[in-house]
């Protein structure tokens, strides 16, 4: 599949009914809203339980800095990096993990990115970062080859 | 500067940005069948590190199951002038928790 084609598919499956089930059973707090997408499955469940109802569109100015191919899964590093202003929240979502999201940051105006961890990847597979900067979703996607998945312990 | 369970280091730039790098000392298991006996056995991980400058919140960042063992977590703080502390707390899924304060020299 092609990258566009994945952004593609993410942000049209957000807006599925399908989805509404999932809704219904979803708290309105925002706490209960992360920790429900934390739950989720597929990138889309997680995205959906995030930001009911808010359309993503990827960005050149968000940048996910990644290995190519990753020896080891089980340390990934990632980097992400942006010239959006105002971004107060990041998201980073594994999907071809068993539970997609990954870690999701919260920013305050006393931080900016770039901001780096390291996840485990179970598989080669997209890793998809959203950052919100001023109530729009922005996104970035890099497939990462994994050699030896991470997801074992 | 280290507690127990976190290491952080905290490098003041120009104008006012500080890069903290942290390591938080955690298995970060993730919820798996026991290789052995096939059991289920259960999840344990960070759910929430939270960074104060000054005891207000900065920045804090949720974790699902899997952000690598020990995780390293960094970013960049905004107008931190020496003397500021910053503050890195964080919370696992089975209750424990550890916190530190980390003064910016």
């Amino acid at each position: 599949m092609k990258r566009r084609d994945a952004i593609r598919n993410l942000t049209g499956a957000s807006l599925l009914p399908l989805l509404g089930a999932l809704a219904g059973l979803t708290p309105a707090t925002a706490n209960a809203r992360v920790a429900a997408a934390f739950e989720a499955k597929t990138t889309q469940e997680a995205l959906a339980a995030l930001f009911p109802d808010a359309e993503v569109q990827p960005s050149e100015a968000l940048t996910l800095i990644a290995p190519d191919i990753a020896e080891n899964g089980t340390a990934v590093p990632l980097t992400i990096r942006s010239t959006l202003e105002n971004i107060d929240y990041v998201a980073v979502f594994a999907t071809g993990n068993p539970w997609a999201l990954t870690a999701a940051y919260k920013l305050t105006e006393l931080t900016a990115p770039p901001l780096s961890l390291r996840v485990k990847l179970g598989k080669t597979q997209d890793v998809v970062v959203i950052a919100r900067a001023d109530g729009k979703l922005y996104s970035s996607t890099r497939h990462i080859q994994v050699s030896v998945g991470g997801c074992g312990g | 500067m280290t507690t127990p369970s976190i290491k952080a280091r905290i490098q003041l730039g120009d104008n006012g940005v500080a890069t903290v790098r942290t390591l938080i000392a955690h298995p970060m298991l993730i919820e798996r069948n026991d290789p052995k006996t096939g059991a289920r056995l259960p999840a344990h991980f960070i759910e929430e590190v939270e960074v104060t400058l000054n005891g207000k919140t900065a920045v804090s960042l949720e974790c699902g199951q899997a952000v690598s063992t020990n995780p390293l977590v960094s970013f960049e703080l905004r107008s931190v002038k020496t003397g500021d502390v910053i503050g890195i707390r964080w919370r696992d899924n089975q209750g424990k928790s550890d916190a530190g304060d980390f003064p910016v020299v």
